[in-house]
């Protein structure tokens, strides 16, 4: 019974409220719940009204009282007191009819003078409208069906362009313009069917679009270190074949250091030894004293050794100075057959035949020029070339003074002196040796000095090795 | 660079402290050096290049005297070479900061100085030197010592001579000159040439006068023949033969 009661009651409403609204600006929503058509008046209306709920009669049986009472937690505010102050649509109707006339008047003139609460929900005029629209203009099924086609004529299409749509380098921005068609598809939708359509259309077309977003390539250089050694590396290795190996020589290195100099700006730095380290207490005399001494100790020493060779000359019974004398008669004589020019040293000196014999002339020369009587120096090809000297005494003082100081060790190898006789092509010795006989009379006379030089035939005979090595003092 | 190149004569300008700059940042210069970088801050090395090298080095002495910085020439004993370096002129206990070499090879150095100048010839054997750490009071390896001093052949600060052993380098007479005559006033000679500080020179037989290989040479090539030694009182014939 209340169900019949309740769609009468909703047809009539539905008139009732068109005649509400022009009257008084008030608009009733509808809402479907279970079937029944509720009619919910805004709580703007019992605003206006000022009261929660309308009077009623109390007449009114108890359960149908109840029954008019609906808490409807969307559509109503609640009251300070938490009241609700809404009436359910059918309860509402009801109690029109019963409504005191004054409160109906009241309801009509307030409803248009004052801006009612329900145009604080729409942000704007048209929205309002639309809205109104939508509840009053039910779409055309066929309207709606041909809607539902183009949205899923274009879901059809997204699918098949989809390649298209994503590739980033087209020309014509697809996507775009699908967003644009799909706007435009969406504004005659009124129901749910057709926007639910339009959601599962957007979503594809955003699934295509993140696509198309991540297949740009935005060329974003990523530093990568170990790459960039590489390249340096291989920049500047010189030598193509080291290039495979790790590191940088040491001019690689100064290469990268150059061209890397002028993106620095360094101060350089000041490195000094005065005043980086304290001064130490003035040095004593007394060491100087002591060096004086060692120096004045060693230059006797150097004279010792000569002194004793004489000494040891005139010991041995002039076998030295026979041998001495000749050589100096040996070497006056080339130096005049030889144009008064220096001879060559080696050339001089060379016994082609005995490696020992050439010892003992070195050994011969270093008296001739230790005592003046001849001098060795260097020619212009740097060559070591003998001269004979006249023989001056004050200039042999002095120069055996200088001399003194100056020593040099000859050594030679029966090698080299190989090589001398082969570069110098020396056949015939220039100093001719002595005789036998002459050499043995004077060994035979120096008895006591047999037994110390007693290897001195081996020498001569042309084997074994020359009397140690030659000075040249 | 573009440098106006009368800068040089009258105001302190970037001609001078781009040399500035440079001669910092290498110590020492050689003369041929010197020429090309002043070349490059504007001045004129063509013409009357002795007084304004002299002139621009004044300008930048002056500049630099305030921080106890000096350049100075200074000439190489074994070869004779020109080199200017630039110098610390004072001790403070802000300089004594300044050095890149530890304290305890600086030690070393101050031994090797030492043992160089109480040397009569300026010069001490590299083995000699190295052992010189003995006498150190806090040790110092052989290989140390001997890195220490490859440190300071980099640095100019010592030479190894053609007969392989020490010697102290120009840049470090021009540098130690004071301080060695202060230190050691008894075991030194100058030259009586050019009255600088002679540590490595020869000596007149007679008269014992010490002389630079260089002062000698310029005065022989003077004499002619007849060499003798420079002293007055002395002037005996010079017995040695210089084989350069």
């Amino acid at each position: 019974m209340t169900s019949c009661v309740a769609s009468s009651v909703g047809l009539r409403l539905l008139c009732w409220s068109d005649n509400l609204r022009d009257k008084t600006g008030l608009v009733v929503r509808t809402a479907t719940t279970g079937g029944f058509i509720w009619v919910l008046l805004r709580k703007a209306y019992a605003n206006s009204i000022g009261t929660a709920t309308p009077p009623f009669p109390r007449a009114l049986p108890r359960p149908f009282c109840r029954a008019l009472y609906t808490v409807d937690d969307k559509a109503a505010d609640k009251e300070k007191d938490g009241k609700t102050t809404s009436l359910n649509g059918r309860a509402w109707s009801l109690v029109y009819k019963w409504l005191p006339w004054s409160v109906r008047m009241a309801a009509d003139r307030t409803g248009t003078s004052q801006k009612s609460g329900l145009d604080k929900l729409f942000d704007s005029r048209e929205e309002k409208e639309e809205v109104i629209n939508s509840i009053q203009n039910k779409q055309d099924e066929q309207e709606r069906r041909q809607i539902r086609e183009s949205y899923r004529r274009f879901q059809d299409e997204l699918s098949e362009q989809a390649q298209e749509v994503v590739n980033p380098s087209s020309e014509r921005d697809l996507l775009y313009e699908k967003l644009e068609k799909v706007d435009k598809l969406f504004k005659p939708v009124r129901n749910t069917r057709e926007a639910a359509l339009d959601a599962a259309s957007l979503v594809n077309l955003s699934e295509l679009g993140k696509k198309k977003a991540q297949g740009l390539k935005t060329d974003f250089l990523r530093f990568n270190a170990a790459d960039f050694c590489d390249k340096v590396r291989i920049k500047l290795s010189s030598d193509v074949e080291k290039r495979e190996t790790y590191g940088l020589s040491h001019t690689d290195w100064a290469t990268l250091g150059q061209e890397v100099r002028p993106y620095f700006k360094s101060t350089p730095v000041l490195n000094f030894m005065f005043g980086a380290f304290e001064k130490g207490q003035v040095a004593s005399k007394k060491k100087r004293i002591v060096r004086e001494k060692e120096v004045e100790s060693n230059s006797t020493k150097s004279t010792k050794p000569t002194q004793l060779s004489s000494f040891q000359e005139t010991d041995r019974g002039e076998l030295t100075t026979v041998q001495v004398e000749h050589l100096l008669k040996t070497l006056w004589c080339h130096y005049e057959t030889n144009k008064k020019q220096p001879i060559c040293f080696f050339e001089f000196i060379t016994n082609p035949h005995s490696f020992g014999h050439t010892i003992e002339n070195i050994f011969y020369a270093s008296f001739l020029i230790r005592d003046g009587h001849a001098k060795v120096f260097l020619d212009s090809e740097d060559l070591p070339v003998i001269e004979p000297l006249e023989k001056d005494t004050h200039k042999s003082q002095s120069q055996s003074q200088t001399n003194g100081k100056q020593q040099v060790v000859m050594t030679l190898t029966p090698a080299e002196w190989r090589e001398i006789v082969n570069t110098y092509k020396i056949e015939v010795p220039l100093i001719k040796p002595m005789k036998q006989q002459q050499q043995q009379v004077l060994r035979e006379s120096n008895l006591p000095n047999h037994t110390v030089d007693g290897h001195s035939d081996a020498p001569y005979e042309g084997k074994g090795k020359g009397k140690g090595k030659a000075k040249k003092g | 660079m573009e440098v106006d190149s009368d800068l040089d004569q009258d105001r302190y300008g970037d001609g001078h402290r781009l040399f500035l700059q440079s001669i910092m940042s290498r110590g020492i210069m050689h003369v041929s050096d010197v020429k090309k970088v002043l070349s490059e801050c504007g001045v004129d090395t063509e013409t009357g290049f002795k007084e304004k090298v002299l002139l621009f080095m004044r300008m930048i002495n002056q500049r630099i005297a305030p921080i106890n910085l000096e350049i100075r020439k200074g000439v190489e004993e074994e070869d004779g070479e020109n080199y200017y370096v630039l110098a610390n002129t004072v001790e403070t206990p802000i300089s004594r900061l300044s050095s890149t070499y530890s304290p305890n090879e600086l030690e070393l150095f101050k031994k090797l100085v030492e043992s160089i100048v109480g040397n009569g010839d300026g010069k001490i054997g590299s083995l000699a030197a190295i052992n010189l750490t003995d006498k150190l009071e806090k040790r110092m390896g052989k290989e140390e010592a001997q890195m220490f001093f490859n440190r300071l052949e980099d640095d100019k600060w010592i030479r190894k001579n053609s007969d392989g052993k020490i010697s102290l380098s120009v840049r470090s007479i021009v540098e130690l000159e004071q301080y060695i005559k202060e230190v050691y006033p008894d075991y030194i000679k100058s030259c009586d040439l050019c009255t600088k500080l002679c540590l490595q020179g020869r000596q007149c037989e007679n008269c014992g006068a010490r002389f630079h290989f260089r002062c000698l040479r310029i005065m022989f090539s003077k004499q002619g023949n007849e060499k003798r030694c420079p002293e007055r009182t002395c002037a005996a014939p010079w017995g040695q033969i210089l084989l350069n």
